[in-house]
């Protein structure tokens, strides 16, 4: 019975972890990515290498920002295929509602708004009758920045880590909330399969065989980071739960949720649907001195993050105006709501019930938008741990059974070797790669956005290439000579793109690290030459493990 | 500056805990003190006492540098970076962790060292 | 190499002629697995469901009862999903999951309707 259990419990964590870990890698490096995805982006756009800006003034700088912001073509194109007839000029679409959102490590303003569509909906189920507009612009001038520079840090790595860049039905979403589930249980199955927990907290012994060290790190970085790959596979499932992956709010229960939300506006006196009686803004500025203000009182002063205004030139129009949570966990928070035409406060926001604070920790946690640089590298840390438990996990895997294939004639572990290869160091490949490409490409290149997506994704299908080409080894229990080519790539793509950041910028470390320091992108460079570093020591190591002949048959190796 | 100053007193005891912890194992005390050295239940349980009073301490340093909720998170993380890096130094570098063993604990065990430096 | 062989699944524990999972075939590994995703899926959207219908009905605020809900549903769906990996039948996982999912998203439903008139 419990020999049985144990078995069904190391099935489900060999398996499971197997085919979803390679998705689950993914989630995980471009997570540790994400960490710093504003540093990434000052790199990848020389332009905006200047310091985090404070929300601007509305009066003189957002507002006539706003008046000059349209809906985005793309989503033009998109809403376009969901309302009846054709949809009017987008310069004549009013602007219902907008919002600008910003951090302590932002030095570009992220500015968006709906804008309202006279259309009806060809699906009666569909309320949103808006087409959005976006934009960001530099917040001390007001001036709109190119749209066409991809933003490879937030707009590329970080999309990554939640959805693999594969907008197509949700797949990619889907994809990662299955890889962080079969984390969950992963790390249940694991401690309970796993014997020694405690016994071998510490234990790495790297002078043993591979598939004995490769258990031991694995083991290792599932342990010590434990709390760490727990909780961030989970918030990072309960922070889409609501949206996607249990919608109940949407679906099931949308009467109820309707109904709660016009109460709401009742109690809250934030009203839900416009007047339809033109009214004027009133000086917003004044309302953040007023929000600032309160906020000092209740011993927190803090500056605005997020600032948003409803049922914009409607007498029904309120401005919020939300604390930026540099200080704290939760993101934002302790909103101020002011009425638009007069600025007289509408409400202010208690602090959140007992639920709603766990789960502001909760999500605050995994989005981490506070203000604590040795915390940010811890959380790299373990990504970067949960990286090597995945990679280990592979490696173990295919360890384990390479013998035994060679002797039957089996291809399964050389697929699964390649495979890996592929997802370990032709996913650092296709990251680098692209950094290497942004800065090859001139700045004014027409599509570089594209190019510079093709170059990812053109790095990572030559990463899996070369690791299939070159795996036939495996098929004879020897190691596949494409991780040492591999990292060897590594080593000298981060040093080129060090190199290259120096002659197409003139940011030379030295010059970013010393008189004014400019640390997010000396930052990215100093992570990249420790990258290069690493991968080189590492390429030298497994060129003396390929040396070594093959062991004779392991009689056992117990898991555990 | 006093908060980095809390920080970096925080990362020392929390290295100097999860080292103690480890020296709190037979395999690991005899990895640093030789093959023959014992590891009395004794010395084992003030190993382990003195490592989980260093995790407390460190505990203690987040909580005065941070606010609680952050302070939470960092020491949680903290664990995590001083459990692997005490591990890789056991791996590559375990005569380094011999600064741990407090004389009193050595006393009767250093001249029993043999030159091994790997022992499992 | 992602589909399992019962010889692969006793691999992890190394020795032992003990492989519980010998003897079954592929498509029963396949069912089982459908049965703990689909079955634990189901489950918990009845459970959510039942549970924020439930809350508000007892007079929680709707977004702090989804919220309570969701932070649960994950726990929930993790506890069944390994819990129909472990159980012996197959037929008692569909029944407990689907059954379960079936009269959940029902009562909440109906309870939904209570509550909107």
């Amino acid at each position: 019975m419990k020999d049985r259990f144990l078995n069904r419990m190391a099935w489900l964590h060999t398996w499971f972890g197997l085919v979803l870990g390679f998705v689950l890698m993914a989630a995980f490096f471009f997570g540790a990515l994400s960490v710093f995805d504003r540093e990434i982006d000052r790199w990848a756009i020389p332009e905006t290498r200047f310091d985090p800006q404070p929300m601007p003034s509305f009066d003189a700088v957002l507002q006539p920002v706003y008046a000059q912001l349209r809906p985005h073509p793309d989503d033009m194109v998109a809403t376009q295929q969901r309302v009846i007839g054709p949809l009017p000029h987008p310069d004549t679409l009013p602007m219902s509602s907008l919002w600008a959102y910003t951090t302590h490590r932002d030095p570009v303003l992220r500015i968006g708004a709906e804008f309202d569509v006279p259309n009806k909906l060809k699906d009666d189920a569909d309320e949103h009758a808006h087409v959005h507009g976006w934009a960001t612009i530099d917040p001390r001038s007001g001036r709109f920045l190119a749209d066409d520079k991809l933003k490879i840090g937030s707009d590329w790595f970080y999309p990554m880590h939640y959805g693999l860049n594969w907008s197509w039905m949700n797949l990619g979403y889907w994809l990662v909330g299955l890889a962080g589930f079969t984390m969950l249980a992963a790390l249940v199955t694991g401690v309970i399969m796993h014997r020694k927990i405690f016994r071998e907290f510490f234990t790495f012994r790297p002078w043993k065989r591979t598939q004995r060290s490769a258990l031991d790190l694995h083991n290792l970085t599932g342990v010590v980071a434990l709390p760490f790959h727990f909780f961030f596979a989970f918030t990072g499932l309960v922070i889409f739960a609501g949206s996607l992956y249990f919608p109940v709010g949407h679906t099931l229960l949308k009467p109820l949720h309707k109904q709660h939300e016009v109460l709401e506006a009742q109690r809250t006196g934030l009203p839900h649907e416009p007047a339809g009686i033109a009214a004027p803004l009133a000086s917003v500025d004044a309302m953040v001195l007023e929000a600032k203000r309160r906020w000092a009182a209740r011993d927190m002063p803090g500056e605005v993050g997020l600032l948003s205004i409803e049922h914009l030139g409607d007498a029904n129009g309120y401005v919020s105006l939300y604390r930026a949570g540099s200080d704290q966990v939760a993101l934002v928070g302790q909103a101020i709501h002011f009425k638009a035409s007069t600025g007289e406060v509408l409400r202010e926001e208690p602090p959140p019930g007992a639920v709603g604070g766990i789960n502001e920790f909760l999500t605050g946690l995994h989005l981490q938008h506070f203000e604590h640089w040795p915390l940010r590298w811890l959380y790299v840390l373990g990504g970067l741990l949960g990286c090597v438990c995945i990679a280990t996990g592979f490696i173990f895997f295919v360890e384990k059974r390479k013998r035994k294939h060679a002797e039957s004639g089996s291809q399964g572990s050389r697929i699964v070797d390649a495979l890996a290869v592929t997802t370990v160091t032709g996913m650092m490949i296709a990251a680098v790669g692209m950094l290497v490409i942004n800065r090859l490409l001139p700045a004014d290149l027409a599509g570089k956005v594209d190019w510079e997506k093709l170059a990812f994704w053109g790095c990572w299908m030559l990463a899996l290439a070369h690791a299939l080409w070159r795996s036939a080894p495996v098929a004879r229990a020897r190691m596949n000579p494409a991780w040492r080519e591999q990292c060897w790539g590594i080593a000298v793509l981060a040093v080129s793109a060090v190199g290259l950041n120096w002659l197409t910028t003139g940011d030379h470390l030295i010059k970013t690290m010393s008189g004014e320091p400019y640390w997010a992108v000396a930052g990215v460079d100093l992570s990249l030459l420790a990258t290069a570093g690493i991968a080189a020591w590492s390429a030298r190591k497994l060129a003396r493990r390929e040396q070594t002949p093959v062991a004779p048959m392991a009689t056992e190796v117990v898991h555990g | 500056m006093a908060e980095a100053l809390a920080l970096c007193l925080a990362v020392l005891f929390s290295l100097t805990g999860m080292g103690w912890l480890a020296l709190s194992l037979e395999v690991h005390w005899r990895q640093i003190l030789g093959r023959k050295a014992a590891l009395t239940t004794a010395k084992a349980n003030r190993l382990r006492l003195a490592g989980w009073a260093s995790l407390l301490l460190s505990a203690a340093f987040c909580f005065i540098a941070d606010r609680p909720s952050m302070a939470s998170l960092v020491w949680v993380m903290l664990l995590a970076g001083a459990a692997t890096s005490i591990a890789l130094l056991l791996a590559w570098r375990a005569h380094w962790l011999r600064v741990l063993v407090l004389p009193a604990w050595r006393r009767r065990t250093e001249y029993r060292r043999s030159s091994r430096k790997h022992g499992d | 190499m992602t589909d399992p062989s019962p010889r692969d699944a006793a691999l992890p524990h190394g020795p032992g002629p003990h492989a519980a999972l010998r003897g079954r075939t592929r498509p029963s590994i396949l069912h089982r697995v459908a049965a703990a995703l689909l079955g634990g899926y189901a489950f918990t959207w009845g459970f959510t469901t039942l549970g924020v219908a439930g809350l508000v009905a007892l007079g929680v605020d709707f977004h702090e009862a989804e919220t309570a809900l969701l932070l649960l549903a994950f726990l929930v769906f993790l506890s069944l999903f390994l819990w129909a990996f472990a159980a012996a039948s197959l037929v008692r996982v569909w029944a407990v999951l689907g059954g379960g999912a079936v009269c959940m998203t029902v009562a909440a439903l109906a309870l939904q309707r209570v509550l909107l008139t």
